[in-house]
């Protein structure tokens, strides 16, 4: 019976010792060597699109209809633009390429913002 | 059977517990919360235990920055509400007629502005109103003004004209035609404030990106400095390096914002107090300081004067440090004494020149 318990227990303990590893494990990963990143579209701050961002990916272009009109989302591989727009000011356009978490697209008259996020990028872009 | 393994299962359970109890503290909570104020996007992300008090330090900070735009916000047209709220917009009216009393905070950015107009020899005058009318900044349709119109404007540019009387907190421009344009200082200012209103309301992590000017509270989540990519302003785009930033802030003045294109000639809306036309010897500059008020001014004053001045001036400023591009592509660095490098990684090779 004593022998049984003290099975018990030991399984007990290393099954929670292997789970604290894995969860922890897990985490690293998570933060630290993660390369997948995406761009996210918002439309007044609601996702209306995420997009895989792969390095060997896809050409695409995509639609969305901003407040004020139709703005094309241009994605080349693991980077994305706005490449049209209906702003006067055009800045949006102008900010060009984006790829590391963190960057942003943001076209104030027309409320749409593409920001890139996951991966193990940067918490901010300074602009 | 005997108690024994009773005793042994409620250690285990409490072993569990203890294991359990001890991984929780690693996932604090997200709260993240997006709005359009002060004419860009302000994104506050904060960190902790309690959800519910998370929201409610994020709907004060809000508050706060809404309070701070009202209030400097000297656009809305005469005889609405919003006319009515802002400081800025009673001061321009009672230009060359009566002093104004102003909201605490308004006195404080008043005086402030003041201050380093005066330590960066004038390249930064927070009366610059009337001539970034005539550019028609601010409005639907920039264009470049006649000169001899600009002359006549810049006349009535100058912050030894603007009158702070500190003991009944009034401001008074002297000349009628004056006008204040706080568009280079109510940003960082405000998105100090609500980084005081996140402290206040216990919050030990927090990240406020209002447009690109950046104010960092305590650690990002993984425990490291906030990592804080400076845009690249060549037209490549990309990031130029990367600062690890503790309790401090940046912000970037470029002429990448706010630009209209005449003849062969690209125009943005900073600019040089001395001349009325936009600076041109630099293409960015990125100021980390303590404060976020303080960052935002000296990033546009900096950006007005040629770069060996900047430096020169940054020198002197105890914990400031500056990143500087020049519009010939040289990339300049310097900071004053008890600064330390906050620089993580510069990556040029790959971001600036690949695409």
């Amino acid at each position: 019976m004593r022998k049984a318990d003290n099975c018990l227990i030991v399984g007990v303990l290393l099954a929670a010792a292997l789970s604290a590893m894995i969860y922890y494990r897990v985490t690293l990963l998570r933060t630290d060597t993660a390369v997948d990143t995406r761009a996210v579209i918002k439309i007044r701050g609601r996702i209306v699109r995420t997009i895989d961002l792969l390095k060997d990916g896809k050409h695409a272009v995509y639609q969305v209809q901003g407040s004020i009109g139709r703005a094309l989302v241009e994605l080349d591989g693991n980077r994305v633009r706005m490449r049209e727009a209906p702003c006067p000011d055009r800045t949006c356009i102008l900010q060009g390429w984006i790829e590391r978490p963190g960057e942003s697209v943001v076209c104030l008259p027309n409320l749409v913002e593409i920001r890139i996020e996951g991966g193990s990028g940067l918490d901010a872009v300074t602009r | 059977m005997g108690s024994r393994p009773r005793v042994w299962l409620a250690l285990i359970l409490v072993l569990l517990g203890v294991i359990g109890f001890s991984l929780y503290p690693r996932r604090p909570v997200e709260y993240r919360s997006d709005r359009f104020l002060m004419d860009t996007l302000v994104s506050i992300k904060v960190y902790g235990r309690d959800d519910e008090k998370l929201r409610k330090a994020v709907a004060e900070a809000y508050a706060e920055m809404q309070r701070i735009a009202d209030l400097t916000n000297r656009f809305p047209a005469r005889g609405t509400a919003e006319h009515a709220a802002s400081d800025v917009c009673r001061i321009n009216d009672m230009a060359g007629i009566k002093p104004v009393t102003v909201d605490p905070d308004v006195f404080a950015m008043l005086e402030r502005s003041r201050t380093w107009r005066h330590r960066t020899g004038g390249a930064f005058d927070v009366t610059i109103g009337p001539v970034m009318d005539l550019w028609g900044f601010g409005g639907k349709h920039p264009h470049v003004p006649k000169h001899d119109e600009l002359v006549a404007r810049l006349a009535l540019v100058g912050s030894d004209r603007l009158l702070l009387k500190s003991r009944d907190r009034t401001a008074f421009l002297e000349k009628a035609g004056m006008g204040l344009d706080l568009g280079a200082a109510a940003k960082g200012y405000a998105t100090e404030k609500a980084m005081r209103v996140l402290e206040r309301n216990g919050i030990e992590k927090a990240i406020i990106d209002a447009g690109g000017t950046i104010r960092v509270l305590g650690k990002n989540p993984e425990g490291t400095p906030w990592r804080i990519g400076i845009k690249n302003p060549a037209d490549s785009g990309g990031i130029l390096a990367v600062l690890a930033l503790e309790d401090s802030a940046a912000a970037t003045s470029a002429g990448y914002y706010r630009c209209f294109d005449s003849g062969r000639n690209r125009f943005h809306h900073i600019l040089n107090p001395g001349t009325g036309y936009p600076a041109m010897e630099n293409a960015s500059v990125t100021v980390v300081a303590k404060d976020a008020g303080m960052a935002d001014i000296l990033s546009t004053a900096l950006f007005v004067l040629p770069p060996e001045k900047a430096l020169e001036t940054v020198k002197k400023l105890a914990g400031v440090e500056v990143f500087l591009v020049t519009v010939d592509g040289r990339t300049l660095h310097g900071k004053g004494p008890a600064s330390r490098s906050v620089v993580q990684s510069a990556e040029p090779e790959h971001h600036a020149q690949s695409r």
